[in-house]
């Protein structure tokens, strides 16, 4: 995929990623570990580092985002990867940009 | 002397001071995102005057104790000054009053109201210390 | 331009009639006299407005360049919205510019809305109570008037019981058998039968009991559900006199120091508030509990009632039994005996049974005892309710200040004319049942026009003196309206009519800019709140 953002919702929130980074999606047929909430959907998305990430539904492929980067303030306290931050429909999104790691909970 | 306004809110067991020209508003019942994988001072995200709002628990920012509980009430702050000042919510237990300190309170770093020390916040440096 | 937004988020709807609702609340924690329920209705609609209307008056005010004439005209609306007046102080505003007007307009118009359902809303609150005081007391009538048709059960079964035995007792005997047995068949089946009787009407009326115990639940569910709003107003309340504040400590100069003032005393009440909503709670909850325990023990008097009633119906058999072997011959004295005693011992289980019924009783008369008090303390807290929120004057039929400033305005040119002017209040009375007595004390003319309801001066006569020179001046209600300049309500005294809780709607006439004449309505509460 290239150009804009998918759109996806994992544990509650929605997360926003370069469609350059994502290079396929698919569903998993066994969930490996069902006490950790972001696994549990069943959808994983192939990087385009290699690695993998799991989510719980692909919502949209937005064009454009309007992203407020993270402060020095902010950025400790959001997952790493985390870019900056968003608002979609009235709903607050975190921006990822991924290195080419398979990410954990 | 003039006397500055504060606003004093309870994290926990703690009372502190928020310089009242630094808060913007405090809301009770905004829909909170959580966000997994995100430090333990963040207590998830939500949507403040048409743009997103990252919302820290001002308990932790300020090393207190906190109960598992999540705080009820989100004070919309400036942090920081200038150009590089942006707002983010703290969440707090409860919002309490809108009182007048002495300026040096802020120097101090705490001050006495009612007989009890609150910790006064500077909200310009909060979250950047080392 | 309007901060839609902060309008928006300041003012939703329901907390700021829930706003409104706590500060009505306050006087249930407080001894409130007139004056102070008064100004804190007034001080809350202030706030509200203020906290509402602030960023956008700000935006729009630029005070400093704004008409002299403007300033003064905003400065009169906001007096009339401290004394919580809301229909002077949407007719001033609606004279100002639009940018000064719009956001305040729009600011009253839902404040308006809201003070109307909270004063009739306040009204139906006092009716439940009332209600449930009413249901409480006739409980407790019922329940001692069980426990007597219990008593008077028992003593006949005990009769009975006696009787049987000395049948037994005389077994050998057979002619003085048969003539005993006769006359103890005769007045054993007599004694059955109110045996019979009294524990059917014990039965209906414990049933009756269980249902007046559920309608109090329902009642107090509620009753709860309004508290359980007030506790969400005390709390919004609280949040916004802390965002005015916040607003205020931005503000510099005098503006700023009142509105923070204002937001200050606001906060002070949202706290007095939880307060008052806490002891209301803590009312409800032992009102709760009681009205439970009184649904429980009903429940069991009902089973035992059942019970009772299933032995006394195989008394009844077992005697008519009785009877018919009293034809027999002596060789039928043996059976008679045997039948006597099996009789004897089914009628003592049947006592046994009732004396546990009786305790059952026992414990709904007690349970009952204790929540009549319960109730009391209820209606009168409601009462309280329903006449803070009488601290406002809405173009509404609930308000009762708007009532006695209306007729004050149709009666004011009759003041020169003593016939006409007791023909219209005679009028006037005739369509409010509710009303007990208005009454017009012309100062200035040195006299009083009264009139009351007919029914009740059937019984009690005006003295003429009260007619001509009489001094009301130290009445609470003429120094009230007088002090005010406005229309007043005072707080609930006894009717010299009924002697029944009324309160006294009142409003000042003047001429020339003096005082002349007050205009006094009586009115009965239980039938303003049931009516």
């Amino acid at each position: 995929m290239t150009g804009g953002f998918l759109i996806v919702r994992r544990g509650g929130t929605l997360w926003g990623l370069p469609a350059d980074q994502v290079s396929g999606i698919q569903r998993t047929e066994t969930v490996e570990k069902p006490e950790v909430p972001a696994a549990g959907g069943g959808i994983e998305l192939r990087l385009a580092g290699g690695g993998r990430l799991a989510v719980d539904a692909v919502l949209t492929l937005a064009a454009e985002l309007a992203v407020r980067p993270l402060s020095a303030r902010l950025r400790p306290h959001l997952p790493a990867g985390s870019a900056g931050l968003a608002l979609l429909a009235g709903e607050p999104l975190v921006l990822m940009t991924l290195a080419d790691r398979v990410l954990h909970d | 002397m003039s006397t500055t306004p504060y606003l004093l809110v309870r994290c926990g067991e703690k009372v502190a001071a928020l310089p009242a020209a630094a808060v913007r508003r405090v809301v009770r019942g905004t829909r909170l995102h959580p966000l997994p994988g995100a430090g333990p001072g963040l207590i998830g995200l939500a949507e403040f005057a048409g743009e997103p709002l990252a919302v820290l628990d001002l308990a932790q920012l300020l090393g207190e104790e906190r109960g598992s509980s999540r705080p009820p009430v989100t004070v919309v702050t400036w942090l920081g000054s200038g150009e590089e000042r942006e707002l983010v919510g703290l969440g707090v237990d409860d919002a309490i009053e809108v009182v007048e300190l002495d300026p040096s309170a802020l120097a101090l770093g705490t001050a006495l109201v009612g007989g009890r020390p609150v910790a006064v916040v500077d909200t310009e440096r909060l979250g950047v210390e080392a | 331009m309007i901060d839609r937004h902060a309008l928006r988020s300041v003012l939703p709807l329901a907390p700021v009639l829930l706003a409104l609702l706590a500060v009505v609340l306050i006087a249930v924690a407080e001894a409130a006299s007139s004056a102070s329920w008064r100004s804190t209705a007034a001080l809350l609609v202030a706030a509200l407005v203020i906290a509402a209307a602030l960023p956008s008056i700000r935006r729009s005010l630029a005070l400093r360049t704004a008409k002299r004439a403007d300033r003064e005209r905003l400065v009169a609306s906001m007096d009339e919205l401290a004394a919580a007046d809301l229909v002077r102080a949407k007719a001033i505003a609606a004279d100002l510019p639009a940018a000064l007007s719009v956001p305040l307009g729009e600011a009253l118009a839902p404040l308006e809305v809201l003070a109307a359902r909270i004063q009739s809303s306040s009204v139906e609150v006092a009716g439940a109570a009332g209600a449930v005081k009413r249901i409480a007391s006739e409980l407790a009538a019922g329940s001692s008037q069980q426990s007597a048709s219990v008593v008077e059960i028992t003593a006949a079964m005990e009769e009975l019981a006696q009787t049987a035995t000395q049948i037994a007792g005389n077994a050998e005997a057979q002619a003085e058998l048969a003539r005993l047995g006769e006359s103890t068949g005769t007045e054993g089946a007599a004694a059955v039968s109110r045996a019979v009787a009294g524990v059917e009407r014990l039965r209906e009326r414990i049933a009756a009991i269980a249902k007046r115990a559920t309608d109090l639940e329902r009642r107090a569910e509620e009753i709860f559900g309004v508290l359980a709003l007030v506790e969400d107003i005390a709390r919004e309340t609280h949040l916004l006199s802390l965002n005015a504040a916040i607003e205020a400590a931005g503000e510099s100069g005098d503006v700023g120091r009142r509105f923070g003032e204002v937001a200050e005393e606001v906060r002070r009440l949202s706290g007095r508030s939880r307060d008052a909503a806490a002891s209301v709670r803590r009312l409800l909850e032992e009102f709760s509990t009681s009205i439970a325990a009184t649904v429980e023990a009903t429940s069991a008097g009902g089973r035992e009632a059942e019970r009772v009633l299933l032995r006394v119906t195989a008394t009844a058999g077992a005697i008519a039994g009785l009877r018919d072997a009293l034809v027999e011959t002596a060789a039928a004295a043996r059976e008679i005996s045997a039948g006597t005693a099996e009789q004897r011992t089914a009628s003592l289980q049947v006592v046994q049974t009732l004396r546990e019924a009786s305790a059952v009783v026992q414990q709904i008369a007690d349970g009952l005892r204790g929540f009549s008090g319960a109730a009391r303390g209820l209606e009168e807290a409601a009462v309280s309710v329903q006449l803070l929120a009488q601290g406002f004057r809405l173009d509404s039929p609930s308000s009762l200040r708007h009532l006695a400033e209306s007729w004050a305005a149709e009666l004011q040119p009759l003041l020169a004319s003593p016939d006409a002017l007791e023909r219209r209040l005679e009028s006037l009375l005739e369509d409010r049942p509710d009303v007990e007595l208005i009454f017009v004390n012309d100062r200035r003319r040195q006299r009083t026009a009264i009139v009351g309801q007919p029914s009740l001066l059937r019984l009690v006569a005006i003295p003429d003196e009260i007619r001509f020179g009489h001094d009301f001046s130290d009445r609470p209600w003429f120094r009230a309206a007088a002090a005010e300049r406005r229309g007043i309500v005072t707080s609930a005294m006894t009717s010299i009519l009924t002697h029944e809780k009324v309160v006294t709607a009142a409003a000042p006439f003047f001429e020339d800019g003096e005082l002349v004449a007050v205009l006094g309505i009586d009115i009965n509460l239980e039938r303003w709140t049931s009516g």
